[in-house]
Protein backbone atom coordinates (compact mmCIF):
# COMPACT_ATOMS: atom_id res chain seq x y z
CA UNK A 1 0.00 0.00 0.00
CA UNK A 2 1.23 3.46 -0.87
CA UNK A 3 1.63 5.78 2.10
CA UNK A 4 -1.06 8.44 2.25
CA UNK A 5 0.21 11.98 1.81
CA UNK A 6 -2.94 13.39 3.36
CA UNK A 7 -5.60 11.69 5.37
CA UNK A 8 -8.64 13.39 6.86
CA UNK A 9 -10.97 11.53 9.19
CA UNK A 10 -14.37 12.97 10.14
CA UNK A 11 -13.11 16.53 10.03
CA UNK A 12 -15.58 19.04 11.35
CA UNK A 13 -15.14 22.80 11.23
CA UNK A 14 -17.79 25.25 12.40
CA UNK A 15 -17.92 29.02 12.29
CA UNK A 16 -18.34 28.94 16.06
CA UNK A 17 -15.09 27.01 16.43
CA UNK A 18 -13.26 29.43 14.14
CA UNK A 19 -14.57 32.40 16.09
CA UNK A 20 -13.54 30.84 19.39
CA UNK A 21 -9.98 30.67 18.13
CA UNK A 22 -9.97 34.42 17.50
CA UNK A 23 -9.55 37.33 19.90
CA UNK A 24 -12.13 40.07 20.27
CA UNK A 25 -14.78 38.40 18.14
CA UNK A 26 -17.32 37.83 20.90
CA UNK A 27 -19.69 34.92 20.73
CA UNK A 28 -22.15 36.25 18.20
CA UNK A 29 -22.69 35.61 14.52
CA UNK A 30 -24.17 32.86 12.44
CA UNK A 31 -23.42 29.36 13.61
CA UNK A 32 -22.81 27.36 10.49
CA UNK A 33 -21.05 24.09 9.82
CA UNK A 34 -18.32 24.64 7.25
CA UNK A 35 -16.93 21.11 7.08
CA UNK A 36 -19.29 18.37 8.22
CA UNK A 37 -17.46 15.11 8.83
CA UNK A 38 -15.11 15.17 5.86
CA UNK A 39 -12.95 12.09 5.32
CA UNK A 40 -10.56 11.65 2.46
CA UNK A 41 -7.22 10.20 1.56
CA UNK A 42 -4.70 11.17 -1.06
CA UNK A 43 -1.92 8.74 -1.89
CA UNK A 44 1.62 10.09 -2.06
CA UNK A 45 2.35 11.42 -5.51
CA UNK A 46 -1.32 11.43 -6.53
CA UNK A 47 -3.43 14.35 -7.69
CA UNK A 48 -6.78 15.31 -6.23
CA UNK A 49 -8.92 18.13 -7.53
CA UNK A 50 -11.56 19.60 -5.27
CA UNK A 51 -14.75 21.05 -6.69
CA UNK A 52 -17.74 22.58 -4.97
CA UNK A 53 -19.90 25.66 -4.55
CA UNK A 54 -18.23 28.85 -3.42
CA UNK A 55 -18.28 29.11 0.35
CA UNK A 56 -18.65 25.35 0.44
CA UNK A 57 -15.56 24.74 2.57
CA UNK A 58 -12.94 24.02 -0.08
CA UNK A 59 -10.43 26.57 1.17
CA UNK A 60 -11.24 25.68 4.77
CA UNK A 61 -10.41 22.07 3.96
CA UNK A 62 -6.99 23.10 2.64
CA UNK A 63 -6.38 25.37 5.62
CA UNK A 64 -6.83 22.50 8.05
CA UNK A 65 -4.07 20.64 6.21
CA UNK A 66 -1.39 23.31 6.67
CA UNK A 67 -2.90 24.18 10.05
CA UNK A 68 -3.77 27.79 9.40
CA UNK A 69 -6.86 26.71 11.31
CA UNK A 70 -7.61 23.84 13.65
CA UNK A 71 -10.59 21.56 13.10
CA UNK A 72 -13.22 21.37 15.86
CA UNK A 73 -13.16 17.60 15.62
CA UNK A 74 -11.61 14.83 13.56
CA UNK A 75 -8.08 14.06 12.51
CA UNK A 76 -5.86 15.54 9.86
CA UNK A 77 -2.72 13.59 9.01
CA UNK A 78 0.06 14.69 6.72
CA UNK A 79 2.55 12.00 5.70
CA UNK A 80 1.18 9.72 8.38
CA UNK A 81 1.59 12.23 11.22
CA UNK A 82 -1.18 14.26 12.85
CA UNK A 83 -0.84 17.96 12.02
CA UNK A 84 -0.73 18.79 15.73
CA UNK A 85 2.33 16.58 16.14
CA UNK A 86 4.24 18.32 13.39
CA UNK A 87 6.69 21.10 14.08
CA UNK A 88 4.65 23.93 12.60
CA UNK A 89 7.31 25.27 10.26
CA UNK A 90 8.06 21.75 9.08
CA UNK A 91 4.39 21.21 8.32
CA UNK A 92 3.92 24.49 6.45
CA UNK A 93 7.02 23.81 4.36
CA UNK A 94 5.96 20.22 3.66
CA UNK A 95 2.38 21.05 2.75
CA UNK A 96 2.54 24.43 1.04
CA UNK A 97 -0.77 26.19 0.56
CA UNK A 98 -1.21 28.88 -2.07
CA UNK A 99 -4.32 30.96 -1.48
CA UNK A 100 -6.51 32.23 -4.26
CA UNK A 101 -5.36 35.82 -3.96
CA UNK A 102 -1.73 36.47 -4.63
CA UNK A 103 0.44 38.62 -2.39
CA UNK A 104 3.80 40.16 -3.07
CA UNK A 105 6.20 41.11 -0.32
CA UNK A 106 8.26 43.63 -2.25
CA UNK A 107 11.50 43.67 -4.19
CA UNK A 108 12.47 42.07 -7.46
CA UNK A 109 11.07 38.86 -8.90
CA UNK A 110 14.19 37.08 -7.70
CA UNK A 111 13.85 38.42 -4.15
CA UNK A 112 10.20 37.52 -4.19
CA UNK A 113 11.09 33.94 -5.13
CA UNK A 114 13.88 33.61 -2.57
CA UNK A 115 12.05 35.17 0.36
CA UNK A 116 10.47 31.95 1.68
CA UNK A 117 13.89 30.29 1.55
CA UNK A 118 15.23 33.12 3.65
CA UNK A 119 12.39 32.71 6.13
CA UNK A 120 13.08 29.01 6.34
CA UNK A 121 16.85 29.33 6.38
CA UNK A 122 17.27 27.18 3.27
CA UNK A 123 19.69 27.71 0.42
CA UNK A 124 18.11 28.38 -2.96
CA UNK A 125 19.02 26.25 -5.92
CA UNK A 126 19.55 28.31 -9.06
CA UNK A 127 18.49 25.46 -11.33
CA UNK A 128 15.22 25.08 -9.50
CA UNK A 129 14.32 28.71 -10.21
CA UNK A 130 14.43 28.13 -13.96
CA UNK A 131 12.45 24.96 -13.46
CA UNK A 132 9.57 26.50 -11.56
CA UNK A 133 9.47 29.58 -13.77
CA UNK A 134 9.06 27.21 -16.69
CA UNK A 135 6.40 25.24 -14.84
CA UNK A 136 4.23 28.29 -14.22
CA UNK A 137 4.93 29.64 -17.71
CA UNK A 138 6.38 32.84 -16.35
CA UNK A 139 8.86 34.53 -18.63
CA UNK A 140 10.04 37.68 -16.89
CA UNK A 141 13.38 39.20 -15.99
CA UNK A 142 14.37 38.08 -12.50
CA UNK A 143 15.65 41.58 -11.71
CA UNK A 144 12.37 43.28 -12.54
CA UNK A 145 10.46 44.80 -9.62
CA UNK A 146 7.64 42.40 -8.88
CA UNK A 147 5.22 45.31 -8.64
CA UNK A 148 5.45 45.80 -12.40
CA UNK A 149 4.00 42.36 -13.12
CA UNK A 150 0.47 41.94 -14.40
CA UNK A 151 -2.19 40.31 -12.24
CA UNK A 152 -1.82 36.98 -14.02
CA UNK A 153 1.98 37.10 -13.77
CA UNK A 154 1.83 37.89 -10.06
CA UNK A 155 -0.41 34.94 -9.58
CA UNK A 156 1.99 32.61 -11.33
CA UNK A 157 4.89 34.12 -9.36
CA UNK A 158 2.99 33.18 -6.20
CA UNK A 159 2.71 29.59 -7.31
CA UNK A 160 6.36 29.47 -8.40
CA UNK A 161 7.42 30.79 -5.01
CA UNK A 162 5.56 27.99 -3.29
CA UNK A 163 6.97 25.35 -5.63
CA UNK A 164 10.48 26.55 -4.95
CA UNK A 165 10.11 25.39 -1.35
CA UNK A 166 10.03 21.85 -2.77
CA UNK A 167 7.05 20.75 -0.71
CA UNK A 168 5.93 17.15 -0.50
CA UNK A 169 2.40 18.39 -0.94
CA UNK A 170 1.25 21.35 -2.97
CA UNK A 171 -2.17 22.82 -2.17
CA UNK A 172 -3.38 25.19 -4.84
CA UNK A 173 -6.53 27.22 -4.23
CA UNK A 174 -8.09 28.06 -7.61
CA UNK A 175 -4.81 28.57 -9.44
CA UNK A 176 -6.59 29.15 -12.73
CA UNK A 177 -9.15 31.67 -11.51
CA UNK A 178 -7.19 34.72 -12.66
CA UNK A 179 -6.00 33.26 -15.95
CA UNK A 180 -7.44 32.94 -19.41
CA UNK A 181 -8.37 29.45 -20.57
CA UNK A 182 -5.32 28.88 -22.75
CA UNK A 183 -2.76 30.10 -20.18
CA UNK A 184 -4.56 28.14 -17.47
CA UNK A 185 -4.38 24.97 -19.49
CA UNK A 186 -0.71 25.39 -20.31
CA UNK A 187 0.21 26.25 -16.76
CA UNK A 188 -1.71 23.36 -15.20
CA UNK A 189 -0.12 21.00 -17.71
CA UNK A 190 3.35 22.21 -16.76
CA UNK A 191 2.61 22.08 -13.04
CA UNK A 192 1.27 18.58 -13.46
CA UNK A 193 4.45 17.52 -15.27
CA UNK A 194 6.57 19.13 -12.57
CA UNK A 195 4.79 17.44 -9.64
CA UNK A 196 5.00 14.09 -11.42
CA UNK A 197 8.72 14.51 -12.00
CA UNK A 198 9.33 15.52 -8.41
CA UNK A 199 6.94 12.98 -6.93
CA UNK A 200 4.88 15.70 -5.26
CA UNK A 201 1.28 15.23 -4.19
CA UNK A 202 -1.01 17.84 -5.70
CA UNK A 203 -4.34 19.06 -4.36
CA UNK A 204 -6.06 21.66 -6.43
CA UNK A 205 -9.29 23.59 -5.98
CA UNK A 206 -10.98 24.48 -9.22
CA UNK A 207 -14.42 25.25 -10.55
CA UNK A 208 -13.60 24.52 -14.16
CA UNK A 209 -14.30 20.97 -15.33
CA UNK A 210 -11.88 21.53 -18.22
CA UNK A 211 -9.03 21.86 -15.68
CA UNK A 212 -9.72 18.27 -14.66
CA UNK A 213 -8.72 16.89 -18.04
CA UNK A 214 -5.28 18.37 -17.59
CA UNK A 215 -4.91 17.53 -13.91
CA UNK A 216 -6.03 13.91 -14.10
CA UNK A 217 -6.13 11.85 -10.93
CA UNK A 218 -9.29 12.04 -8.85
CA UNK A 219 -11.86 14.76 -8.34
CA UNK A 220 -13.63 15.27 -5.04
CA UNK A 221 -16.96 17.07 -4.94
CA UNK A 222 -17.67 19.02 -1.77
CA UNK A 223 -21.27 20.12 -1.29
CA UNK A 224 -22.62 21.72 1.88
CA UNK A 225 -19.47 20.83 3.77
CA UNK A 226 -19.79 17.14 2.95
CA UNK A 227 -18.08 14.91 0.45
CA UNK A 228 -20.70 14.38 -2.24
CA UNK A 229 -18.56 12.06 -4.28
CA UNK A 230 -15.15 11.15 -5.55
CA UNK A 231 -14.60 10.16 -9.16
CA UNK A 232 -11.79 9.76 -11.62
CA UNK A 233 -11.21 13.28 -12.96
CA UNK A 234 -11.88 12.11 -16.49
CA UNK A 235 -15.38 10.95 -15.52
CA UNK A 236 -16.26 14.32 -14.02
CA UNK A 237 -14.94 16.11 -17.09
CA UNK A 238 -17.07 13.79 -19.22
CA UNK A 239 -20.13 14.26 -17.01
CA UNK A 240 -20.24 10.63 -15.86
CA UNK A 241 -21.30 11.36 -12.28
CA UNK A 242 -24.27 10.89 -9.92
CA UNK A 243 -27.38 12.99 -10.36
CA UNK A 244 -26.84 15.43 -7.44
CA UNK A 245 -23.25 16.07 -8.42
CA UNK A 246 -24.15 16.54 -12.04
CA UNK A 247 -26.89 18.97 -11.02
CA UNK A 248 -24.22 21.00 -9.24
CA UNK A 249 -21.80 20.82 -12.15
CA UNK A 250 -24.59 21.94 -14.44
CA UNK A 251 -23.66 19.44 -17.10
CA UNK A 252 -26.47 17.80 -19.04
CA UNK A 253 -26.79 14.12 -18.17
CA UNK B 1 22.35 84.77 38.21
CA UNK B 2 19.50 82.57 39.42
CA UNK B 3 16.43 84.69 39.21
CA UNK B 4 13.47 84.11 41.44
CA UNK B 5 10.44 82.79 39.50
CA UNK B 6 7.52 85.19 39.65
CA UNK B 7 4.27 83.59 40.79
CA UNK B 8 1.45 84.56 38.38
CA UNK B 9 -0.86 84.59 41.40
CA UNK B 10 -4.56 83.77 41.40
CA UNK B 11 -5.37 87.13 39.89
CA UNK B 12 -2.86 86.52 37.12
CA UNK B 13 -4.37 83.12 36.52
CA UNK B 14 -7.76 84.78 36.18
CA UNK B 15 -6.27 87.18 33.65
CA UNK B 16 -4.87 84.21 31.71
CA UNK B 17 -8.29 82.58 31.69
CA UNK B 18 -9.61 85.78 30.14
CA UNK B 19 -7.64 84.72 27.05
CA UNK B 20 -9.80 81.59 26.86
CA UNK B 21 -12.93 83.68 27.16
CA UNK B 22 -11.74 86.03 24.41
CA UNK B 23 -10.89 83.27 21.94
CA UNK B 24 -14.19 81.48 22.60
CA UNK B 25 -16.02 84.76 22.05
CA UNK B 26 -14.11 85.50 18.84
CA UNK B 27 -14.88 82.00 17.56
CA UNK B 28 -18.52 82.49 18.45
CA UNK B 29 -18.60 85.74 16.52
CA UNK B 30 -17.47 83.75 13.49
CA UNK B 31 -20.26 81.24 14.04
CA UNK B 32 -18.15 78.58 15.74
CA UNK B 33 -19.61 77.36 18.98
CA UNK B 34 -16.86 76.06 21.24
CA UNK B 35 -18.34 77.39 24.44
CA UNK B 36 -18.92 73.95 25.91
CA UNK B 37 -15.60 72.48 24.78
CA UNK B 38 -13.71 75.53 25.94
CA UNK B 39 -15.44 75.54 29.33
CA UNK B 40 -14.84 71.85 29.94
CA UNK B 41 -11.19 72.04 28.87
CA UNK B 42 -10.59 75.10 31.05
CA UNK B 43 -12.28 73.53 34.07
CA UNK B 44 -10.56 70.17 33.74
CA UNK B 45 -7.11 71.60 33.12
CA UNK B 46 -7.47 73.97 36.07
CA UNK B 47 -8.70 71.35 38.52
CA UNK B 48 -6.15 68.70 37.40
CA UNK B 49 -3.16 71.02 37.39
CA UNK B 50 -3.94 72.84 40.63
CA UNK B 51 -4.49 69.47 42.30
CA UNK B 52 -1.21 68.03 41.07
CA UNK B 53 0.53 71.29 41.93
CA UNK B 54 -0.70 71.01 45.50
CA UNK B 55 0.17 67.33 45.82
CA UNK B 56 3.64 67.86 44.39
CA UNK B 57 4.09 70.90 46.63
CA UNK B 58 3.48 68.64 49.60
CA UNK B 59 5.89 66.01 48.30
CA UNK B 60 8.60 68.55 47.37
CA UNK B 61 8.38 70.12 50.82
CA UNK B 62 9.01 66.80 52.56
CA UNK B 63 11.47 65.01 50.22
CA UNK B 64 10.47 61.62 51.58
CA UNK B 65 11.61 58.68 49.44
CA UNK B 66 8.27 56.91 49.89
CA UNK B 67 6.26 59.97 48.86
CA UNK B 68 8.32 60.37 45.68
CA UNK B 69 7.94 56.66 44.96
CA UNK B 70 4.21 56.82 45.57
CA UNK B 71 3.84 59.63 43.05
CA UNK B 72 5.88 57.74 40.45
CA UNK B 73 3.88 54.55 41.03
CA UNK B 74 0.58 56.42 40.78
CA UNK B 75 1.69 58.04 37.54
CA UNK B 76 2.76 54.67 36.12
CA UNK B 77 -0.52 53.02 37.07
CA UNK B 78 -2.53 55.84 35.54
CA UNK B 79 -0.46 55.75 32.35
CA UNK B 80 -0.82 51.95 32.06
CA UNK B 81 -4.54 52.09 32.71
CA UNK B 82 -5.08 54.89 30.19
CA UNK B 83 -3.03 53.09 27.53
CA UNK B 84 -4.90 49.83 28.18
CA UNK B 85 -8.24 51.58 27.82
CA UNK B 86 -7.21 53.24 24.56
CA UNK B 87 -6.19 49.98 22.91
CA UNK B 88 -9.00 47.94 24.44
CA UNK B 89 -11.11 47.91 21.28
CA UNK B 90 -8.36 46.27 19.28
CA UNK B 91 -6.80 44.09 21.93
CA UNK B 92 -8.27 43.41 25.34
CA UNK B 93 -6.35 43.04 28.56
CA UNK B 94 -3.24 44.97 27.51
CA UNK B 95 -3.39 47.39 30.47
CA UNK B 96 -1.44 45.33 33.05
CA UNK B 97 1.20 44.32 30.52
CA UNK B 98 1.69 47.89 29.30
CA UNK B 99 1.91 49.02 32.93
CA UNK B 100 4.67 46.49 33.52
CA UNK B 101 6.58 47.65 30.44
CA UNK B 102 6.18 51.30 31.43
CA UNK B 103 7.48 50.71 34.94
CA UNK B 104 10.55 48.82 33.78
CA UNK B 105 11.38 51.27 30.98
CA UNK B 106 10.81 54.33 33.18
CA UNK B 107 12.85 52.92 36.05
CA UNK B 108 15.78 52.02 33.80
CA UNK B 109 15.74 55.33 31.95
CA UNK B 110 15.45 57.33 35.15
CA UNK B 111 18.31 55.50 36.81
CA UNK B 112 20.57 55.93 33.80
CA UNK B 113 19.79 59.59 33.26
CA UNK B 114 20.06 60.61 36.89
CA UNK B 115 23.14 58.53 37.66
CA UNK B 116 25.20 58.46 34.47
CA UNK B 117 24.06 61.65 32.73
CA UNK B 118 23.16 64.35 35.22
CA UNK B 119 24.80 62.89 38.31
CA UNK B 120 22.06 63.22 40.89
CA UNK B 121 22.90 60.96 43.73
CA UNK B 122 20.08 61.90 46.04
CA UNK B 123 16.57 60.68 45.44
CA UNK B 124 15.10 64.15 45.07
CA UNK B 125 11.60 65.07 43.97
CA UNK B 126 12.91 68.00 41.93
CA UNK B 127 14.58 65.66 39.39
CA UNK B 128 12.86 62.32 39.70
CA UNK B 129 9.27 63.47 39.42
CA UNK B 130 9.48 65.73 36.35
CA UNK B 131 11.86 63.38 34.52
CA UNK B 132 9.78 60.32 35.46
CA UNK B 133 6.61 62.09 34.40
CA UNK B 134 7.87 63.09 30.98
CA UNK B 135 9.29 59.61 30.29
CA UNK B 136 6.02 58.01 31.31
CA UNK B 137 3.78 60.34 29.36
CA UNK B 138 5.76 59.83 26.19
CA UNK B 139 6.20 56.08 26.64
CA UNK B 140 2.47 55.73 27.21
CA UNK B 141 1.72 57.47 23.91
CA UNK B 142 4.36 55.33 22.22
CA UNK B 143 2.77 52.16 23.62
CA UNK B 144 -0.66 53.19 22.37
CA UNK B 145 0.61 54.22 18.92
CA UNK B 146 2.64 51.03 18.45
CA UNK B 147 -0.14 48.73 19.63
CA UNK B 148 -2.83 50.46 17.61
CA UNK B 149 -0.88 50.60 14.38
CA UNK B 150 0.35 47.00 14.66
CA UNK B 151 -2.99 45.50 15.68
CA UNK B 152 -4.80 47.40 12.92
CA UNK B 153 -2.35 46.10 10.36
CA UNK B 154 -2.70 42.56 11.68
CA UNK B 155 -6.44 42.75 11.14
CA UNK B 156 -6.32 44.53 7.79
CA UNK B 157 -3.53 42.46 6.30
CA UNK B 158 -4.59 39.13 7.68
CA UNK B 159 -4.68 37.43 4.28
CA UNK B 160 -1.24 38.64 3.36
CA UNK B 161 0.09 37.46 6.71
CA UNK B 162 -1.52 34.08 6.13
CA UNK B 163 0.16 33.90 2.74
CA UNK B 164 3.54 34.40 4.41
CA UNK B 165 2.75 31.94 7.21
CA UNK B 166 1.77 29.40 4.56
CA UNK B 167 5.26 29.69 3.12
CA UNK B 168 6.84 28.85 6.46
CA UNK B 169 7.28 32.37 7.84
CA UNK B 170 7.12 32.81 11.60
CA UNK B 171 4.71 35.47 12.91
CA UNK B 172 7.72 37.76 13.42
CA UNK B 173 8.87 37.26 9.83
CA UNK B 174 5.37 37.52 8.41
CA UNK B 175 4.73 40.83 10.19
CA UNK B 176 8.19 42.41 10.04
CA UNK B 177 7.15 45.30 7.79
CA UNK B 178 4.09 46.00 9.95
CA UNK B 179 6.13 45.90 13.16
CA UNK B 180 8.65 48.35 11.79
CA UNK B 181 5.87 50.70 10.69
CA UNK B 182 4.38 50.50 14.18
CA UNK B 183 7.76 51.15 15.78
CA UNK B 184 8.29 54.19 13.58
CA UNK B 185 4.83 55.47 14.45
CA UNK B 186 5.86 55.36 18.11
CA UNK B 187 9.18 57.20 17.82
CA UNK B 188 8.40 59.59 14.97
CA UNK B 189 6.79 62.31 17.14
CA UNK B 190 10.00 62.80 19.14
CA UNK B 191 12.24 62.35 16.11
CA UNK B 192 10.28 65.00 14.24
CA UNK B 193 10.43 67.30 17.23
CA UNK B 194 14.22 66.86 17.27
CA UNK B 195 14.45 67.97 13.64
CA UNK B 196 12.72 71.31 14.13
CA UNK B 197 13.71 72.01 17.71
CA UNK B 198 15.17 75.46 18.27
CA UNK B 199 14.49 76.50 14.70
CA UNK B 200 10.73 76.52 14.59
CA UNK B 201 9.89 76.40 18.26
CA UNK B 202 11.27 76.21 21.74
CA UNK B 203 10.39 72.87 23.27
CA UNK B 204 8.51 72.50 26.56
CA UNK B 205 11.37 71.49 28.79
CA UNK B 206 13.52 74.37 27.60
CA UNK B 207 10.68 76.85 28.06
CA UNK B 208 10.12 75.51 31.58
CA UNK B 209 13.73 75.61 32.64
CA UNK B 210 14.21 79.09 31.12
CA UNK B 211 11.17 80.34 33.02
CA UNK B 212 12.64 78.72 36.09
CA UNK B 213 15.65 80.99 35.72
CA UNK B 214 18.10 78.48 34.31
CA UNK B 215 20.92 79.69 32.09
CA UNK B 216 19.99 79.19 28.38
CA UNK B 217 22.91 76.91 27.59
CA UNK B 218 22.09 74.68 30.56
CA UNK B 219 18.44 74.71 29.48
CA UNK B 220 19.50 73.63 25.99
CA UNK B 221 21.56 70.78 27.43
CA UNK B 222 18.64 69.61 29.51
CA UNK B 223 16.42 69.71 26.48
CA UNK B 224 18.86 67.51 24.59
CA UNK B 225 19.15 65.06 27.46
CA UNK B 226 15.36 64.87 27.60
CA UNK B 227 14.98 64.26 23.88
CA UNK B 228 17.54 61.47 23.75
CA UNK B 229 15.94 60.00 26.84
CA UNK B 230 12.50 60.13 25.27
CA UNK B 231 13.56 58.45 22.04
CA UNK B 232 15.12 55.71 24.16
CA UNK B 233 12.06 55.32 26.37
CA UNK B 234 9.62 55.38 23.45
CA UNK B 235 11.69 53.00 21.35
CA UNK B 236 12.24 50.41 24.07
CA UNK B 237 8.59 50.62 25.07
CA UNK B 238 7.49 50.11 21.46
CA UNK B 239 9.76 47.10 20.98
CA UNK B 240 8.52 45.48 24.19
CA UNK B 241 4.87 46.20 23.47
CA UNK B 242 5.14 44.88 19.90
CA UNK B 243 6.53 41.58 21.23
CA UNK B 244 3.59 41.32 23.62
CA UNK B 245 1.03 42.10 20.95
CA UNK B 246 2.56 39.56 18.59
CA UNK B 247 2.55 36.88 21.24
CA UNK B 248 -1.12 37.50 21.88
CA UNK B 249 -2.10 37.85 18.24
CA UNK B 250 -0.80 34.44 17.15
CA UNK B 251 -1.21 30.97 18.58
CA UNK B 252 1.76 28.72 19.27
CA UNK B 253 0.92 26.99 16.00
CA UNK B 254 1.44 30.32 14.21
CA UNK B 255 -2.25 30.90 13.53
CA UNK B 256 -3.50 34.49 13.47
CA UNK B 257 -5.97 35.29 16.24
CA UNK B 258 -6.89 38.82 15.24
Amino acid sequence: MVEAAVQLTDVRVTSRGLRAARLNTGGEGADSVILDGVSLEVAAGATLSVLGESGGGKSTLFRTINRLIDADAGNVNVLGKGVREWDIRGLRRTAVYVAQRSYLFGGTVREELYLPQKWNGQPTLKLAVADVMQAVQLKVELERPSKELSEGQRHRLNIARAMLLRPKLLLLDEPTGALDVRTAREMLGEIKRWVENEGITLMCITHRPEDLEVLGGDALILLGGKVAGRYPAADVAAGKVDADVSAFLGSPS
Amino acid sequence: MIAQVIDPGWLGLGAAMALMVVVVAVAFAFGINMVKDGAIATARATVQLIAIGMILGWVFAREQWWAISLILIAMTATAGFTAGRRVNKLLRGMGPLITLVLSVVTALTLIYVTQAVVGIHDYTAQYFIPLGGIILGNAMTAAVLATTRYAEDLVEQREKIEAALSLGASPAQATRAMASRAFMAAVTPVINAMLIVGIVKLPGVMVGTLLGGVEPLVAAKYQLVVMFMLVFGDGITAVAVLQIVRRRAFTRAWQPRL
